[in-house]
C-alpha cells in the first residue's frame, strides 16, 4: 500500500515534469504578488501598520465562544434563524433537512471555502440536490471534477483551453479558446440557474456580532444573486469569521482585497442582516444562518494553533510559497491549499491529510507576508513534528539535524573529509545510505575554527557599542574567514565585539519537524546571551537565518522576557552597521568594477530587512548593484536543496530554475549574497560565483 | 423610503471619485442640472441600444426624470413589478437605473441601500447600470461609508436593508487571471454625479 509520504513524493515528481503546468501556476502566483504590491503602493498602506491592525481586530478575539453567542443572538433578533453546527455532518444535515422541507432542487452557491471543507456539494447530491457553483472558477473545477487549486484563484492551474474544453463537454457544443468566447457562454448558462433555485448558499467574510450581519465580498457579483434570487438564503460560516463590532469592519474589507488580488475593495461588499422581501413579498422567504464548529473550538483552546484561526483567507502565503508556485493547490494542500491550509488541514481533516506539511522548506515568507502576522512557521514545524512522531522521521532529515556535530567533526578531519565530499564514490554512498543529493556541491569545511583566528586579533575600542556575534555554523566550521572579516569590520567601525559560546541557530530542527530540541537550542542560546544583552551588547550575525531566528523564531518557541529582549537587541549584520557606514574610511571595493553586481536577497534577510542595508554597504564599497528577484525563495532553503530527489534536490532546483533564468537575464557576472546557502544554491545553478558582500570589500 | 441626501459633515472631492470611477472601468457624468440628466441617460441608452429598462429605488425627484427619459422606452420600476414577475423582468432589462445613497470618493465606491431585493437586483441583473448619486452624498472615503453603512443597520427598525457596496462592474480573472468583466452582473457602470438633487 503506498502511504502518503509515497504518494505525495510521486506527485512532487509528475508536477516537477510538467514544466508548463507549473510555468502557469508560477506566472499567477507572480502576477498575484505583484497586484498585491501595486495595490500596498498606490493606497498608500504601509504593511506593518495593517498587520497590527489586523491583529487588534482578530488576535486573541477569534472563536471565542462568548462572541459566537453575542452574533447568533443578533441573528435570532432580526428574525433568522441559526443553527450551530458541531461537525461538517451536521451542517450537511441541517441544509438538507431544510431543502427536503422547502421543496428544494437545486441550490446556487457563491464561493465559500467553508462549504468545501465540508464537502458540501458532494454530500447534498448525494441527498438528490443539484449545487452549482456560481463563482466562475468554482464552477471551473466543479465542472472539471476537482478541488480548488488556490483559496482565491480556484482555477489558476487551468489553461484558457482547458476551460474552453470543460465548457465545451458541459455545453455539448465547441467553445474556442477565447476568454470572451467563454464568458460569453457563461453567462446564458447561469442566469437560468440563479433564477429558479430554490435556495442560495453563501459563506461569510466577515460576521458583525453588533447587529447580526453578514458581509460577502465578490469580484463577480454571483453572490448578490444567490442571496436575493431564492426563496432561501442559508449562510455557512466558520464561527472565526466573527468580529464584534462594526468599528472593525473597513480594516478587514480593505486588509481582504489588497492582500488578495491588490484592490482597495472588492467590487461588490454585500451585507445582510435579513432576507428582505422580493417585490414586497416575504412569502417562503427564510434566512438560515449555519455557524461552524468543525475543530475550530479545538483549535481555540490549542495554543500551538489558535493563531490559525486568525487567517483573513487572503491566499497571500500560497503567492509566495516557492513550492506550492511549483506543485500547486492539488499536491500542495487538501481541501484547504498552502502554507496556511497545513494547521488547518491537521486541525479540521486530521494529521493523516496534512503529509503535504513536508512540502514547507522553512523559508518563512508566508509569515512575512500574512496579513495578520500569523506564524505558520512555527505551526507548520509542530504539524510536523507531529506527523513524524506518527509515521517517523526520515533518515537524510535525522542527518541535517546533527548538522552541529558533523560540522564539528568534518571541520576537525579537515583537508581530509573535503577530499572525501569531493569524490563521487564518496558521494554515491552518502546519497545511497543517508539521502544528501550526489549533484549539490556542499561546502566544504576549515580546520581552524573563528576562535583559533581570533586569539590576538585586534580589541574595538567600544565607543560605538558592544556587540556579540553569532557565527552559527558556517561562519565557524565552513568560512570563519567571513566571521572574522565581520569581526573586524564592527571593531574598526568602534565596536567591542564578544563571541560566547553559543550552539548553532537550529533552524533544521524547524525545518524538519523536530520543535522540542528547537527549544532547547534556542533556551541554551537565549542563556548565554541573556548576561550580555542585560549589560547593553547587541547581537549581530553575518547568516540572515541566524538572526531570522534570533528575533522571528526565539520568541514565540520560548516565550518571555530573555527572548524577547535578545530578540529587540538582535540584528542582521549590515542592519547593525547601516547608520556608521557614512562615516566609515575603509570600507573600498576589494576589484572594482564597472559592471553591476547581481544581488540576490535571502528569505530570511527578506523579513528583517529586504536586503537594502548590505546593498547600501556595496554601493558605500563604489559598486552599482543590481537585484535579480522572482519575489520569493531561491528553493535552497538550508539544507532542503541538499535532499535527494523529489523531496529535496529536485523541488529546489525546480524553484531556483526560475531564479537562475532571471540572472541569465541580467548580464550579470558575480553575485553577492548575505546567505551561505543562497550562494551555494545560485552557484549551482548558475555557474555564476556568489559571495558574502564582505568578500567584496578589502580585508581589515 | 429612504432620504436622498443627508448631512455628511466633510464632502468627498468630486475630482478624486471621478479619477478612482476611471480606474475601475467605470464612466462617471458630472450633471448640472436636470435636463443634463435626462440627456444623459437617454444617450447612455441609445448607446447600449436599450430595448428594455428597469429603474429601482430612486426618490421621487431622480424618478421622475428618469421616467422622462425612459418615454418611448419599455420600462419597469421595481417597487410596481408583482413578485412573480420581478426577477423575470428585471433580468430580461437591457439597463438598470439604480440610486446610490452615498460614494466614497477616494476609492470609487458606491454605496446602495435596498429594502426590497428587487431594488438590488436592478443593478444586478442588466448588462448595464446607472447609478444616481446626489454630490451631497459624497464622502470622503470608504472609512466614512462604513460608519454611515453601520449607522444605517442600527437604526433600521422592522427591516434591516441589504447594503452594497460596489466598486465597478461585475468582473472575474478566473481565467489565466486576465480581467473580464459583466461575468453575472453589468459589465458597464455608469455613474451620474448630481449637483442639482
Amino acid at each position: 500500500m503506498t502511504t502518503a509520504r509515497e504518494k505525495l513524493k510521486k506527485d512532487v515528481e509528475l508536477a516537477i515534469a510538467n514544466r508548463p503546468a507549473s510555468d502557469k501556476m508560477w506566472g499567477s502566483m507572480a502576477r498575484s504578488r505583484s497586484n498585491r504590491k501595486a495595490g500596498l503602493a498606490e493606497f498608500g498602506i504601509e504593511v506593518e501598520e495593517m498587520k497590527a491592525a489586523d491583529r487588534r481586530v482578530k488576535a486573541g478575539k477569534t472563536c471565542d465562544p462568548a462572541l459566537v453567542e453575542r452574533f447568533a443572538e443578533s441573528v435570532r433578533k432580526n428574525g433568522g434563524q441559526v443553527y450551530m453546527a458541531e461537525t461538517g455532518e451536521d451542517a450537511v444535515r441541517y441544509v438538507a433537512e431544510l431543502a427536503k422541507r422547502t421543496g428544494t432542487e437545486l441550490i446556487v452557491k457563491s464561493k465559500s471555502l467553508t462549504t468545501e471543507e465540508i464537502e458540501f456539494n458532494h454530500h447534498l447530491s448525494d441527498a438528490g440536490i443539484k449545487c452549482v457553483e456560481t463563482d466562475l472558477g468554482e464552477l471551473i473545477v466543479q465542472l472539471n471534477h476537482e478541488k480548488p487549486v488556490h483559496l482565491v484563484a480556484p482555477a489558476a492551474h487551468l489553461s484558457t483551453a482547458d476551460i474552453a474544453e470543460i465548457f465545451s463537454r458541459e455545453l455539448n457544443k465547441k467553445i474556442p479558446a477565447d476568454p470572451e468566447a467563454i464568458l460569453k457562454e457563461v453567462r446564458p448558462y447561469l442566469r437560468p440557474l440563479f433564477l429558479t433555485a430554490q435556495m442560495g448558499v453563501t459563506g461569510a467574510n466577515i460576521g458583525v456580532a453588533e447587529t447580526g450581519t453578514i458581509i460577502v465580498e465578490t469580484n463577480e457579483g454571483n453572490a448578490r444573486l444567490v442571496a436575493s434570487l431564492p426563496k432561501v438564503h442559508v449562510v455557512i460560516m466558520g464561527m472565526e469569521k466573527i468580529i464584534e463590532s462594526w468599528d472593525d469592519v473597513g480594516q478587514l474589507l480593505e486588509a481582504h482585497a489588497v492582500s488578495a488580488t491588490g484592490q482597495s475593495q472588492t467590487v461588490y461588499v454585500s451585507i445582510f442582516t435579513q432576507h428582505v422581501p422580493l417585490a414586497g413579498s416575504s412569502e417562503g422567504r427564510e434566512f438560515h444562518v449555519v455557524i461552524l464548529d468543525n475543530g475550530r473550538s479545538k483549535m481555540h483552546d490549542d495554543p500551538s494553533f489558535n493563531d490559525a484561526l486568525n487567517c483573513l483567507r487572503c491566499g497571500a502565503c500560497m503567492n509566495i510559497c516557492p513550492t506550492y508556485g511549483i506543485v500547486g493547490g492539488h499536491v500542495f494542500g487538501y481541501l484547504y491549499p498552502g502554507p496556511i491550509g497545513i494547521p488547518w488541514t491537521a486541525s479540521v481533516h486530521g494529521l493523516d491529510n496534512a503529509t503535504f506539511a513536508h512540502l514547507c522548506i522553512s523559508c518563512g515568507l508566508c509569515r512575512d507576508i500574512c496579513p495578520v502576522d500569523i506564524d505558520m512557521p512555527l505551526m507548520i514545524a509542530k504539524v510536523k513534528s507531529q506527523e513524524v512522531a506518527k509515521n517517523g522521521q526520515l533518515r537524510v532529515n535525522g542527518f541535517f539535524m546533527r548538522s552541529d556535530r558533523l560540522a564539528g567533526l568534518a571541520s576537525a578531519t579537515a583537508p581530509l573529509s573535503n577530499w572525501m565530499i569531493r569524490r563521487s564514490l564518496s558521494r554515491y554512498i552518502l546519497e545511497k545510505a543517508v539521502g544528501v543529493d550526489r549533484r549539490r556541491t556542499l561546502p566544504s569545511f576549515s580546520h581552524r575554527r573563528l576562535k583559533d583566528m581570533l586569539s590576538g586579533a585586534a580589541q574595538g575600542t567600544g565607543e560605538k557599542g558592544k556587540l556579540v556575534y553569532f557565527p552559527d555554523i558556517y561562519a565557524d566550521y565552513n568560512d570563519p574567514e567571513l566571521g572574522y572579516r565581520a569581526i573586524a569590520l564592527l571593531r574598526s567601525l568602534g565596536y567591542s565585539v564578544e563571541v560566547p559560546d553559543l550552539k548553532w541557530s537550529g533552524m533544521p530542527y524547524i525545518s524538519y519537524g523536530d520543535v522540542a530540541k528547537a527549544t532547547e537550542v534556542a533556551e541554551f542560546n537565549l542563556k548565554v546571551l541573556e548576561p550580555f544583552v542585560t549589560s547593553g551588547y547587541g547581537v549581530v550575525a553575518t547568516e540572515p537565518t541566524a538572526a531570522y531566528m534570533l528575533t522571528e523564531m526565539y520568541p514565540n518557541l520560548v516565550p518571555g522576557e530573555t527572548s524577547k529582549k535578545v530578540a529587540a537587541v538582535s540584528s542582521s549584520f549590515f542592519a547593525r552597521i547601516q547608520g556608521d557606514l557614512a562615516g566609515a574610511k575603509n570600507i573600498t571595493a576589494a576589484f572594482p568594477t564597472e559592471e553591476p553586481i547581481g544581488f540576490h536577497i535571502p528569505c530570511h534577510e527578506r523579513a528583517l530587512t529586504g536586503g537594502v542595508p548590505a546593498i547600501a554597504f556595496l554601493e558605500r564599497a563604489g559598486f552599482k548593484v543590481k537585484v535579480v528577484e522572482t519575489g520569493t525563495c531561491c528553493g535552497m532553503a538550508g539544507t532542503f536543496g541538499m535532499k535527494q530527489g523529489a523531496l529535496g534536490y529536485d523541488l529546489s532546483m525546480a524553484v531556483g530554475d526560475r531564479l537562475f533564468e532571471l540572472f541569465e537575464e541580467s548580464k550579470t557576472k558575480l553575485v553577492a549574497s548575505e546567505s551561505s546557502v543562497c550562494s551555494m544554491q545560485i552557484t549551482d545553478g548558475t555557474g555564476l560565483r556568489a559571495m558574502h558582500p564582505l568578500y567584496f570589500v578589502k580585508p581589515l | 423610503m429612504q432620504e436622498f441626501t443627508d448631512q455628511i459633515p466633510v464632502l468627498g472631492s468630486p475630482d478624486a471619485f471621478f479619477a478612482a470611477l476611471r480606474n475601475l472601468h467605470t464612466t462617471p457624468h458630472s450633471v448640472g442640472d436636470a435636463k443634463t440628466t435626462v440627456d444623459i441617460i437617454k444617450s447612455i441608452l441609445t448607446e447600449a441600444d436599450a430595448k428594455s429598462v428597469v429603474a429601482g429605488g430612486l426618490p421621487t425627484p431622480a424618478k421622475m426624470l428618469v421616467e422622462a427619459a425612459l418615454k418611448g422606452t419599455k420600462h419597469a420600476f421595481a417597487e410596481d413589478l408583482k413578485p412573480s414577475e420581478a426577477a423575470g423582468v428585471i433580468s430580461k432589462a437591457d439597463v438598470g437605473i439604480s440610486w446610490a445613497r452615498y460614494g466614497a470618493a477616494r476609492q470609487g465606491a458606491l454605496l446602495e441601500v435596498a429594502y426590497d431585493d428587487a431594488v438590488k437586483l436592478v443593478s444586478s441583473l442588466p448588462r448595464v447600470s446607472v447609478f444616481l448619486l446626489s454630490s451631497r452624498n459624497l464622502c470622503p472615503d470608504m472609512s466614512a461609508a462604513v460608519k454611515l453603512t453601520a449607522g444605517i443597520i442600527r437604526s433600521a427598525a422592522d427591516v434591516k436593508p441589504v447594503i452594497s457596496f460596489i466598486s465597478g462592474p461585475s468582473k472575474t480573472a478566473d481565467i489565466e487571471l486576465r480581467l473580464l468583466y459583466g461575468v453575472h452582473g453589468p459589465h458597464e457602470l455608469h455613474v451620474l454625479l448630481l449637483d442639482w438633487i
